[in-house]
């Protein structure tokens, strides 16, 4: 297991998230961090926004806060900068200065995760920002709505506290602009929050008019577009513009925005409040400091990095990940912090600060009588009223011995009060009870109870008309029904310290790679003959590197690899199991094998959809973009001679049937433009798009072609454009509504490629077989723990490349290790818990009558003949219940819901 | 019926796609009517005949149970088994003189969360215009 690896502890520059959730896997992993914060408290941009998309998800910051603040393997650092860097990997030594003093820590690897840092508008004269109080940027809005906040979420106008009529979000303030902000790349966050921003206060208040001023609206990540769908649909009005200036109205609080539309005629309308969504910068101070100690930085001014390394920089073992690198949004950092963590354990071994912390020995709680106690967390926005009403009907309910509210650090909280009160059950009332059970189950076993003596309650849905009532009513419920809890039995079992990776493209074969450096071996099954997946027909990534050759030397890496076990032509037929222990048939010419592994990761990739319209299959020279990319593979000159081009967006996609955004299609089709451009500056090269989705540092790509002289002309999907074969020779001619020239535009082109929607490979397959959830566009659905961006909905299954989201090369590779790493922390452990909220079979009552046999929907009980009786497989069980309820002898009970608790129900409920 | 009458209506909700659907009601400022009391399950296959026939012997007016769309129960069957036994104890409030119509299955989804809220308003209806069980 790579002995020859230095070991050592690992630093982290910058505790947003990012930093915080680098920190917590490395600490995960075995090795102490260092976690170095620039400002008195962890958490960097997110505790000054409102809402993440697509939930409120910010009370998923609080707990990782107090975790690394807790963890005795990360030793935070607060009101610290790093000075200086010295050394090389294994040996790096670093100047820190605290607040009182200055000194060095030694460590064997650091990550830069040091953030953004919102533009600055006030260099914009035009835009009257620092001069009129009702102009603020996106920030400060957001500081605004947030129900915690210093306005308490009350929307008000900063000059007279008027609730606002209208309000105007202006897009690309500090992006996509040489002129004056030397920032020529998207900052690719912003059209989406500007949306949420204006959908929150639609739910604040529903007559407030919303207006958003953009260029190109670039919802081009997983659900955005539907985001964007619902937005237009509660009406949030989209305006197609540049705006000229922003002007206060004389004689009152008004503003008046002067824009020009897409005829380019200059218009005018008023607002009460404008709002900039500000682009982002990353953090000026870290910047310097990679500057320092050698790290390249690019032209736009971020840590340069190549997208076959998305996580490394050019100096072996310093690692970068979240917006030092490039403007990227919650999701795509920890995804990066994640990757930057199996990066880490690559080149060193893991050095702890101290051993894993221990659970005492669970007491034996059943014998006592129940006493209870009721913690409760409250949502922002959830009714002011509802905490006095709970303490209220907390009193008056027989069994409950104490209440606590938590908030922030909720395990320790839980954790110490139960020691303190001495209760031996728990009731946990939230918002959504089903994302806190592996905090309140980790509770419970720190403080020495079994880790299911406990019972949640939903507070959602709960009518503040007659709060007291439900409230009274649900509370009732839980404490009830926990005291009928029996105790269920916990078994350690034995992790399986192999991984299977479906699908044997860039993906899986990252993934495979990853895990099997750790020593730990890997099952790849690929159902083609050949690996390489759809990375064979990609020419280059949008940055110009070439594909094929870096897809060859992975390929190469993989088959070389002992540790690495290919199947090709091979598909999983079924997986049973759970974390830490699943069982694999996997099919291959015609035999079946069974494989145990310890984790799956899921990368199936996925192919563009067949085309039904612009003559696609009906006539030569009109191409699927992936045809295109391997003519220009195999035969360029056939493509590079041609006289004129025409490259279509949105093919299939973004219409009611696939509503969603295939996120890589518009940087493909800039790249392949400048290419051949590169090649025939003569060639004429239209590109007919419906929103130009060049996001993040691929908007200089975008200027590139324009510059290079590629024409882009818009289409609506009222006006698609019209493709005809002029004669036998395969010249076609293009037809498009120019919507500057209010006319339509025919265009000869010798060929036409079509950039359709991509789909995942079989997607629903994989999600019954490994009984994972799908989005409802048909990609595999992220954990519901949220901010988990490579889990899947069920433990121990990690997702990777376009399975999850459409996606191009560098950000696959980038989920490939962070898949990898999530699954090296369950490898990495020894033994797994089984058992809990699962069905068990009592073999004295037990009449072989094979039911449960037959109806478990999972083919988990079988008869053990020893006993005599039916088994159920703690570890495999799934806890629905289904046999329970079946058993004509009453044999099989399940702890957490017995019939005791459902035949009580209506009493507890009537009384 | 009296304008006046409250039913008392119990209700089964499955954790899974229940929980998602209850998220987006609450988005949605959708509230459950306070006379609609909550029993959560694992899964809707865990209900058992008795299960559903309990909440009349303690007076409840109306029962239902809310769970996952047939093709889409986590735990494949559950869903199905719960319709079959929500059919058989509609036969027996039948032979009891009780309208079959006092109990009820509805599927539901993350997708349409506002049939959380929506199903409880729908028994409201139904149960409120039959009446008390027994009333005669």
């Amino acid at each position: 297991m790579g002995q020859d690896k230095p070991k050592g502890s690992v630093m982290v520059v910058g505790g947003g998230i990012a930093g915080i959730q680098a920190a917590l896997s490395l600490a995960g992993a075995g090795y102490g961090v260092h976690l170095i914060e620039r400002t008195p408290s962890l958490g960097g941009m997110i505790p000054n926004l409102h809402r993440i998309y697509p939930l409120c998800a910010c009370c998923k910051l609080d707990p990782r806060i107090s975790a690394c603040e807790q963890d005795p393997n990360i030793n935070v650092m607060l009101d610290s900068t790093v000075l200086d860097i010295s050394g090389d990997t294994g040996n790096f030594s670093v100047t820190v200065k605290t607040a009182n003093d200055e000194k060095t820590v030694n460590t064997g690897a650091i990550i830069l995760a040091a953030g953004i840092e919102p533009f600055d508008p006030t260099k914009y004269d035009t835009y009257s920002y620092g001069s009129h109080p009702n102009v603020l940027t996106s920030v400060e809005y957001e500081q605004i709505q947030r129900p915690l906040g210093p306005e308490k979420g009350i929307l008000r106008r900063p000059s007279d506290g008027h609730t606002p009529k209208k309000i105007a979000w202006l897009q690309c303030v500090g992006s996509r602009d040489i002129n004056q902000c030397d920032a020529p790349y998207c900052s690719s966050v912003c059209c989406m929050s500007a949306l949420k921003e204006a959908v929150n206060t639609k739910e604040f208040d529903e007559d407030i008019e919303t207006t958003i001023f953009y260029m190109d609206m670039r919802t081009h990540g997983k659900g955005f577009e539907d985001y964007l769908n619902e937005a237009v649909s509660r009406d949030v009005q989209l305006v197609r513009s540049r705006v000229h200036t922003i002007d206060p109205v004389p004689g009152g609080n008004d503003l008046e925005i002067v824009y020009a539309g897409e005829d380019e005629q200059l218009q005018k309308e008023t607002f009460d409040m404008v709002v900039l969504s500000v682009g982002l910068r990353p953090s000026g101070e870290a910047i310097e400091l990679a500057r320092k100690i050698g790290v390249h930085i690019n032209g736009n001014q971020f840590v340069d990095k190549e997208p076959f390394k998305p996580v490394s920089t050019n100096i072996p073992g310093i690692f970068v990940c979240g917006g030092l690198s490039g403007p990227f949004d919650i999701g795509e950092s920890m995804t990066q912090a994640a990757a930057s963590v199996s990066e880490v354990a690559a080149i060193l071994g893991p050095e702890s600060f101290s051993p894993p912390p221990g659970y005492p020995k669970p007491a034996k709680s059943a014998a006592k009588s129940p006493k209870v106690l009721l913690a409760y967390h409250f949502c922002p926005g959830m009714a002011p009223g509802l905490s006095a009403d709970l303490e209220k009907q907390a009193k008056e309910i027989p069994g409950v011995s104490a209440t606590i509210r938590v908030d922030g650090d909720i395990l320790s909280s839980i954790t110490d009060k139960i020691k303190e009160t001495d209760a031996n059950r728990l009731v946990f009332a939230s918002c959504t009870p089903a994302v806190h059970k592996n905090l309140i189950e980790e509770a419970l076993k720190l403080a020495g109870l079994n880790p299911y003596l406990y019972e949640t309650v939903d507070l959602r849905a709960i009518d503040p008309g007659t709060a007291e009532v439900q409230l009274r009513d649900r509370i009732r419920m839980g404490v009830a029904r926990v005291a009928l809890i029996t105790p269920p039995p916990l078994r350690q079992i034995p992790v399986v310290k192999r991984a299977l990776v479906v699908g044997g493209g860039i993906a899986g074969l990252e993934t495979a790679v990853a895990i099997s450096r750790e020593g730990y071996p890997v099952t790849l099954v690929e159902k083609e003959k050949g690996l390489g997946g759809h990375g064979r027909h990609v020419k280059s990534t949008w940055q110009g590197y070439d594909v094929q050759k870096y897809l060859k030397g992975l390929i190469s890496s993989v088959k070389k690899e002992k540790n690495i076990k290919v199947m090709t032509e091979a598909t999983v037929k079924e997986n049973k199991g759970f974390a830490g222990k699943f069982v694999s048939i996997v099919k291959q010419k015609g035999k079946e094998k069974s494989i145990s592994h310890g984790v799956s990761i899921l990368a199936p990739g996925g192919n563009p959809i067949e085309p039904r319209e612009y003559l696609y299959g009906k006539t030569k020279n009109v191409y699927l973009w992936s045809e295109l990319s391997e003519k220009l593979l195999k035969d360029p000159k056939s493509i590079e001679d041609a006289n004129a081009g025409v490259f279509i967006q949105c093919v299939g996609s973004r219409e009611p049937d696939m509503p969603h955004c295939s996120n890589f299609c518009c940087s493909f089709t800039v790249r392949t433009a400048v290419d051949l451009k590169i090649k025939n500056p003569d060639m004429s090269i239209y590109v007919l798009y419906r929103e130009m989705r060049t996001y993040g540092e691929r908007e200089n790509l975008y200027k590139e072609a324009r510059d290079k002289g590629v024409i882009f002309i818009r289409y609506d999907l009222e006006n698609k454009p019209v493709v005809e074969s002029l004669d036998n020779e395969g010249r076609l001619k293009v037809t498009v509504y120019d919507p500057i020239l209010e006319r339509p535009v025919g265009l000869k082109a010798d060929f036409v490629s079509l950039q359709s929607a991509i789909v995942g490979n079989s997607n629903q397959e994989l999600a019954d077989i490994f009984r994972v959830n799908l989005d409802r566009n048909g990609f595999f659905a992220e954990s519901p723990e949220k901010m988990k961006p490579v889990d899947a909905s069920s433990e121990g299954v990690y997702l990777a490349g376009i399975g999850l989201y459409p996606k191009d090369t560098g950000d696959s590779i980038t989920q490939a290790k962070a898949a990898a790493a999530r699954a090296l922390e369950i490898l990495s452990q020894d033994k797994v818990q089984v058992g809990g909220m699962v069905a068990e079979v009592n073999p004295e009552k037990c009449a072989v009558c094979c039911t449960c046999v037959r109806t478990c929907p999972f083919s988990v009980p079988y008869i053990d003949h020893e006993t005599g009786a039916a088994y159920i497989d703690p570890g495999l069980c799934q806890g629905c219940g289904i046999c329970v309820a079946e058993c004509p002898a009453k044999a099989i009970v399940m702890g957490t819901c017995s019939d005791e608790m459902l035949i009580e129900a209506p009493a507890v409920l009537f009384a | 019926m009296s304008d006046n009458f409250k039913p008392k209506i119990v209700a089964f909700y499955c954790s899974n796609c229940a929980s998602s659907a209850a998220s987006v009601a609450e988005s949605m400022n959708k509230a459950l009517p306070d006379n609609v009391k909550i029993v959560q399950v694992p899964c809707t296959g865990r209900i058992e005949i008795l299960h559903l026939l309990k909440p009349f012997e303690e007076g409840a007016d109306g029962v239902y149970v809310a769970g996952c769309q047939e093709d889409s129960c986590q735990y494949v069957t559950g869903i199905t088994k719960a319709a079959k036994r929500v059919a058989y104890v509609k036969k027996t409030l039948e032979q009891l003189d009780i309208e079959p119509e006092r109990i009820n299955i509805y599927n539901l989804s993350a997708g349409k969360g506002q049939a959380f809220v929506d199903v409880a308003l729908e028994m409201n209806d139904i149960v409120r215009k039959l009446g008390p069980v027994l009333s005669e």
